[in-house]
C-alpha cells in the first residue's frame, strides 16, 4: 500500500469519519470541489491507473450503495447484491476489469456510513434470503488499516436471521475481525489461484500460503468461509498447479464450512487487453485462445474452459463431494458439460446459493 | 550556356555576389562538395542515368545550389546532378553559392522547391521536407505558410505522423517507397525494434500482402512471439514459414494463404481443430449447394442455422428429403456434440 496523497471533498470536510481517515493516514491532504479535480489529478500522471491507486479520495455516495451484480446476458448470473461503499484497490493485478471500468480508475471511499446503514435497514427489512457482497468494485478488506466498516457491517448482519454479508479479499487483512460477534452471518471469502498466477498477475496481494492461513484463522473464529477460483488462467501446466492448490485448501480449512466455491475463467472486455499490454507487457495472458462471447467479452474457446472447470470440480469433489461449486458468468452448455447439471434443474443458482448460505450461515429466512 | 569549361562544363558566368541575393555563381571544384552531407537532402532518388545524356550534350542546364560550409560546400539543390557530373568524371562545376550565414529558413525553402514544384514528393520526401521546415522556420506561423506555399500538408493530425517517417528504420522507408506498406503500417513497424521491423518488411516485400492482411499477419506473429518467447525474426526464419516463403511453384496467393493458416494455426491450435474438425463434418453431411449450416459464432453458443434454397414446392420437398438423410447421418450427431 502507498498511499501517498488524500483527496478530500470539502463537503464532507468536517464528517468524522473524514478526520479518522485522514489522522490514520498521515499523507499529505488536499480539498477539492468535486471529483473532477481528483481526476485530473490522476490522468495528467503517465500511468493514470498507477496514480489511481496511490491517492485516496474521501466523499459522499450520493447514489445507491446497494446495486445488482452487472451480470451479462447469456450468460448464468449468481445474482447478489453489491454493498458499493468504495471502488478500486491498491492491489495491482494484471487483468482486473477496474482499470478501465471507471475513467478513471481511483481509490474513493464513501465516508457517508450513516446513509449506508441506513439503506442496509430498508433492504434488510425484507425476509427473504440475501446475499450481499462488497468485493465486486473493491477488495472487501483493503480498507480495514483505516476503517472500521467491517466491523460495523459485521455486527449488523449478526443481529438478523436472513442475508449474509460476504468479505471476498485477496489479503490477509484480517485481524479486526477477530473477537467479532459475527453470528455466522458474515462469509470470509479469499480469491485464490497458483502460486505462478499470484506472483506473474496478481501484484502487491498476499501469497497462497498467507491467504489460506488467513481463512483457517478465520474458520478457527467461526466465519463460515468461500473461495472463488477465479479468474481461472490457463497455462502450460495450469491443471495441475490449480490442483495442488485445491489440495492446499483442503489441508487447511475443513469442507463444511465452507458456503461456496466459485469457479470463472478469465474473461475480459477488449479495452482490458490494451490495458494489460501497456501496463504489464510481460505479461502473456492475453495470448491466450479467446474468442468474443455474446456479451462482448473476451473468453477461452468454450472446450478449453469446460476441459478445466471438469478437472478442477473433479478435484474438488474429490475433497469434499458435497460442497456448492458453481460457476461464475457461464452458459447451460458449460454448466451440463462441467458440473452434470444446468442451474434450471435445482431452481437456479441463486436459489442453490440460497439454501447453501441457509445451512452454512444458519440462516432462517421467513 | 553557350560555352563549356575545360573539363566540359559550362563556363562561369562570373564570381561576384550576385545583386539581388546573398547567392552568387561560381565554378567549384566537386572535391569541396560533401555529397555525404544530406540536411537539405529532400530526394529519395539516387539513380542518375537519366541525367547522364542530357548533361553530358547539354552541360548542366541548371546549376546546382551549395552552401559554403567550414570545409567546403553542403548541396541544397542538384544533388543527383552533382552526382551525375562525378559519375561523368567532371572536376568542377558551376554553382550558386550561398554564404555559410545565409537565412537557414530561406535555404530550407529553396531545397524544398527544387522538389516539390517540379513534381509531387513521395511520402518520405513530404517528411523530410516537413522536419527541414519545421527545423529552421522562425515560428510556427511562418513554418505553416512556408508548408502551404510548398503543397507541403498542415494538418495537425498528419504532420506529426509525417514527419516522424523519414526518421524511421531505412528498410520501413524502402518498404514505402516500394509501395508495399503505407504510413499506418510504417508507424507501427516503427514502435518494433529496427531489425524486427527490417525482417517484417522483407516478409511484407516477399509475400505482397495488402495493408489488412500486413495488419493481420503483424497481430499473429507479434502474439505468437510474445507468448512462446521467440522473437518475430527467429519466428520468419524458422522452418515451417521458410518452406511456404521459398516454394516457388505455387502461386503467390496460395502462399499467403498457406501462410496465414499456419500462423493461424500456431495462435489458435484448439480454435483452429475445431473449425477443420467441423468442416470436415459437413463435408460428411454432403449439404450441397442448396443447404447451408451455419455453426454458432465461434463455438460459443448453441444454435446452429440452417438456409435452404429453393426455387419451387418440388425443390422444397426434395430438400426436405436431404434433410431427413441428413438428420440420420452420424456427422450431425459429431457436430451437435461438440
Amino acid at each position: 500500500m502507498r498511499i501517498s496523497k488524500l483527496f478530500i471533498n470539502q463537503q464532507i470536510a468536517d464528517h468524522p469519519l473524514a478526520r479518522s481517515i485522514r489522522a490514520r493516514l498521515d499523507v499529505p491532504s488536499e480539498y477539492v470541489q468535486n471529483a473532477r479535480q481528483v481526476h485530473a489529478a490522476v490522468a495528467s500522471a503517465p500511468d493514470p491507473v498507477q496514480s489511481g491507486k496511490e491517492i485516496l479520495y474521501l466523499t459522499r455516495n450520493r447514489g445507491a450503495f446497494f446495486k445488482r451484480c452487472p451480470g451479462t446476458h447469456h450468460y448464468t448470473c449468481c445474482d447478489y447484491q453489491i454493498l458499493h461503499f468504495g471502488t478500486f484497490c491498491y492491489m495491482d493485478c494484471t487483468y482486473c476489469i477496474l482499470q478501465t471500468y471507471f475513467h478513471p480508475p481511483i481509490l474513493e471511499y464513501f465516508v457517508n456510513h450513516e446513509d449506508l446503514m441506513a439503506e442496509l435497514d430498508t433492504v434488510l427489512a425484507g425476509k427473504t434470503v440475501l446475499r450481499i457482497g462488497t468485493g465486486e468494485f473493491t477488495d472487501s478488506l483493503i480498507w480495514e488499516l483505516w476503517t472500521d466498516l467491517s466491523k460495523l457491517l459485521i455486527e449488523r448482519f449478526a443481529a438478523q436471521q436472513h442475508a449474509v454479508l460476504e468479505l471476498k479479499t485477496k489479503t490477509t487483512a484480517i485481524e479486526k475481525l477477530q473477537n467479532l460477534n459475527h453470528n455466522r452471518k458474515t462469509i470470509t471469502a479469499w480469491s485464490l489461484n497458483t502460486s505462478r498466477i499470484i506472483r506473474t498477475e496478481e501484484r502487491a496481494t498476499a501469497r497462497l500460503s498467507a491467504r489460506l492461513k488467513a481463512a483457517a484463522r478465520c474458520e478457527k473464529w467461526g466465519y463460515p468461509l468461500a473461495f472463488h477460483f477465479d479468474p481461472l488462467i490457463i497455462y502450460d501446466g495450469c491443471e495441475q498447479a490449480y490442483t495442488r492448490v485445491i489440495e492446499s485448501l483442503f489441508s487447511h480449512v475443513s469442507a463444511e464450512n465452507i458456503a461456496w466455491i466459485s469457479l470463472g475463467a478469465l474473461r475480459f472486455v477488449p479495452s482490458v487487453k490494451t490495458v494489460i499490454q501497456k501496463r504489464f507487457p510481460d505479461s502473456k495472458i492475453v495470448y491466450a485462445e479467446f474468442i468474443k462471447g455474446p456479451d462482448g467479452k473476451m473468453r477461452y474457446f468454450k472446450p478449453l474452459r469446460i476441459n478445466l472447470y471438469r478437472k478442477i470440480i473433479a478435484c474438488i469433489r474429490d475433497h469434499a463431494p458435497d460442497v456448492v461449486v458453481y460457476l461464475c458468468m457461464e452458459d447451460d452448455e458449460v454448466w451440463q458439460k462441467a458440473l452434470g447439471f444446468k442451474p434450471d434443474d435445482i431452481g437456479g443458482l441463486p436459489h442453490m446459493l440460497d439454501m447453501s448460505a441457509a445451512r452454512v450461515c444458519h440462516l432462517k429466512p421467513i | 550556356m553557350d560555352s563549356k569549361s575545360s573539363d566540359g562544363q559550362p563556363g562561369s558566368e562570373n564570381s561576384s555576389p550576385d545583386s539581388d541575393s546573398v547567392a552568387h555563381a561560381d565554378k567549384v571544384s566537386l572535391t569541396e562538395i560533401n555529397a555525404k552531407d544530406a540536411t537539405f537532402r529532400i530526394t529519395t532518388r539516387r539513380q542518375v542515368e537519366d541525367l547522364l545524356d542530357t548533361i553530358q550534350s547539354l552541360g548542366l542546364l541548371h546549376p546546382p545550389v551549395l552552401i559554403e560550409n567550414s570545409s567546403g560546400y553542403s548541396i541544397v539543390c542538384g544533388f543527383r546532378r552533382i552526382a551525375a557530373c562525378r559519375r561523368l568524371g567532371w572536376k568542377s562545376i558551376t554553382a550558386r553559392i550561398h554564404k555559410a550565414g545565409a537565412d537557414r529558413f530561406e535555404i530550407a525553402r529553396l531545397a524544398i522547391a527544387d522538389n516539390a514544384l517540379q513534381r509531387p514528393l513521395n511520402l518520405v520526401e513530404t517528411s523530410r521536407a516537413l522536419n527541414l521546415l519545421a527545423d529552421t522556420s522562425p515560428d510556427q506561423q511562418q513554418f505553416k505558410e512556408a508548408a502551404v506555399s510548398l503543397g507541403l500538408p498542415i494538418s495537425p493530425s498528419v504532420v506529426p505522423k509525417t514527419r516522424e517517417i523519414c526518421r524511421l528504420a531505412l528498410p520501413i522507408q524502402d518498404g514505402i517507397l516500394s509501395g508495399t506498406i503505407n504510413m499506418s503500417m510504417a508507424l507501427e513497424l516503427g514502435k518494433l525494434d529496427a531489425a524486427v521491423a527490417t525482417a517484417l518488411v522483407g516478409f511484407f516485400i516477399q509475400l505482397k500482402v495488402g495493408l489488412n492482411k500486413q495488419r493481420e499477419l503483424l497481430l499473429l506473429l507479434t502474439e505468437i512471439a510474445k507468448r512462446e518467447d521467440v522473437s518475430i525474426q527467429q519466428l520468419i526464419a524458422e522452418k515451417p514459414l521458410q518452406n511456404i516463403l521459398q516454394n516457388t511453384a505455387i502461386d503467390r496467393a496460395v502462399q499467403r494463404q498457406n501462410i496465414r493458416s499456419y500462423l493461424r494455426q500456431r495462435r489458435y491450435p484448439a480454435i483452429s481443430k475445431a473449425e477443420a474438425d467441423y468442416q470436415k463434418r459437413v463435408r460428411q453431411l454432403k449439404l450441397g449447394k442448396q443447404i447451408q449450416l451455419v455453426p454458432p459464432k465461434n463455438f460459443e453458443g448453441t444454435t446452429y442455422a440452417l438456409t435452404l434454397h429453393f426455387e419451387n414446392r418440388q425443390d422444397l420437398s426434395n430438400l426436405n428429403k436431404r434433410i431427413e438423410k441428413i438428420l440420420g447421418h452420424p456427422a450431425l450427431g459429431e457436430i451437435l456434440k461438440r
